[in-house]
């Protein structure tokens, strides 16, 4: 092997993409050539220059679950879109009776702007895209509509749902909470296209009582309230151990979370589905979906 | 039509897509120079794959499969590439490295280790003042150590192709930086190799 040779599969060597026959060639080469040892040595040197002149942008401490967070919203999205792989899920319950046959799209266009008490209690079935795009289209009745929804709830009824006490919920009260104000930007710049929803602030915890050391209830200033969402979390804050709807009475019971996806958890009530995306140990993301319709809230978003 | 999510394919995806974040977070940051288009980037890499999810075939390079993605939407954002009517496929066109004609250059270590100490930005400058198809090929492979074979699948070219890039893009930024280090005085213009 001659000079131009070698220094032609340099990079190749040094990219160990040569193969062996070659390999020792060009390696043969340097051995007997001095000034081509001394390319190599130079380009080596050069490649870890370069390397070292343009070190890596560190990647972001909430890039991942931002990221994820987007992908469980999309796979929400889908799942609205086509029918929902229900006998694919696992369950760590076994799921409400649902009898009733999915009305017509027509129909469930109508009932979108219809008497929220007239809905038939059937959980979430499938959701056609042109019924999304006619609920889309109506957003601001139906922002109305699922405030009716859950502000007609009868707290008696909704206990039923779960199983854990209050008692129980407020002695869980030790888990310090922070709220980033840049999450929730990030959020809502991801999904404001996806899914509508309400986000509570920082201030609004603290004027509706929050308090830094034991956990956080969460109020809307303006109207769809009284909807609020007390979350809780034990230990490092990986686990959900009590979700609450404060001004509802209602008690989720986390062992009746349906893992859908994941960090993606679904919650059967009256009818309606709550969906619950979790990403990494801190950020929760409930959205509440009607059999109706698939416009979501951001009722709370605590990053501890 | 868009499928259901399987909630088996849903961890799937987040168990292949999840180790390569940082790798892809580096390259976005590298193509678009820009924290936040970089993120942007990568958000929309994962949301494209996870919508396609369903073509990826089980078994093969999911890096390689996630990174063509990452590129394609990097020309489709920023590069606006792809909006521009294609005339002539430029593999086509792209002499083999056997081919080229100019004399090699390359730095001797010392003039290395004088670039090292001697120069800040003038490296990431030089990058990106690269051709676009010869930095991406180069980024993917020094920095984020590619294998021609993934830069092959990745970039959507054959290998002999990617060879050329790379020697091209490699030879491209030495020149270039062997300019910028004599027009500054660090190197002298009489060095040669």
């Amino acid at each position: 092997m001659k000079c131009p040779d070698a220094r032609r599969h340099l990079y190749a060597l040094l990219d160990n993409e040569l193969d062996v026959e070659r390999n020792l060639e060009v390696l043969g080469h340097l051995d007997r050539c001095p000034e081509c040892a001394r390319i190599a040595s130079g380009t080596r040197a050069f490649e870890q220059m370069i390397r070292e002149k343009d070190p890596p942008l560190p990647t972001p401490a909430g890039l991942a679950d931002r990221i994820f967070t987007a992908v469980h919203a999309e796979a929400l999205r889908l799942s609205c879109a086509a029918a929902p792989p229900a006998a694919a899920a696992p369950r760590l319950a076994p799921p409400p009776p649902s009898t009733a046959p999915p009305p017509a799209p027509a129909q469930r266009a109508h009932d979108s702007h219809g008497d929220p008490q007239h809905r038939p209690a059937a959980p979430v079935r499938p959701f056609p895209r042109r019924a999304v795009a006619l609920v889309t289209a109506a957003a601001a009745g139906v922002a109305f509509l699922l405030t009716q929804l859950f502000a007609v709830r009868n707290p008696a009824e909704a206990l039923v749902a779960g199983s854990v006490s209050q008692s129980e919920a407020v002695v869980s009260h030790s888990v310090p909470l922070e709220f980033s104000s840049s999450d929730l930007g990030t959020i809502r710049d991801h999904l404001a296209p996806k899914v509508s929803y309400e986000v509570c602030t920082h201030h609004d915890l603290q004027g509706a009582g929050f308090s830094p050391s034991g956990g956080g209830l969460c109020r809307f200033p303006n109207p769809p309230s009284p909807l609020a969402v007390l979350i809780q979390y034990a230990g490092l804050g990986t686990e959900v151990t009590h979700l609450v709807v404060p001004d509802t009475g209602i008690l989720l019971d986390p062992s009746r979370l349906l893992p859908r996806c994941a960090g993606l958890y679904e919650y059967k009530w009256q009818g309606h589905e709550v969906l619950i995306c979790r990403c990494g140990p801190s950020l929760c993301l409930f959205v509440f979906r009607s059999d109706q319709d698939v416009r979501g809230r951001l009722l709370s978003c605590l990053v501890r | 039509m868009a499928a259901s999510p399987d909630p088996a394919k849903c961890l799937e995806f987040e168990r292949l897509f999840r180790p390569l974040l940082d790798s892809l977070h580096r390259t976005a940051a590298r193509l678009t120079r820009d924290a936040v288009r970089a993120e942007d980037l990568v958000q929309e890499t994962a949301l494209k794959a996870f919508r396609s999810f369903e073509q990826y075939e089980a078994g093969s390079n999911f890096k390689a499969w996630v990174f063509r993605i990452l590129t394609n939407e990097y020309i489709n954002l920023y590069r606006q590439r792809a909006r521009r009517p294609a005339v002539v496929d430029f593999a086509e066109v792209e002499p083999v490295y056997e081919e080229a004609t100019e004399d090699p250059q390359f730095f001797t270590r010392e003039e290395s280790d004088v670039l090292r100490e001697q120069l800040t930005d003038e490296v990431t400058q030089a990058l990106d003042r690269l051709p676009a198809e010869f930095r991406e090929a180069l980024l993917l492979s020094v920095f984020e150590g590619f294998s021609y074979r993934e830069l092959s699948t990745t970039l959507g070219v054959p290998m002999g192709t990617v060879m050329s890039r790379l020697y091209r893009a490699r030879q491209a930024l030495q020149k270039d930086l062997r300019h910028t280090a004599e027009e500054a005085g660090i190197l002298r213009r009489t060095a040669t190799t």
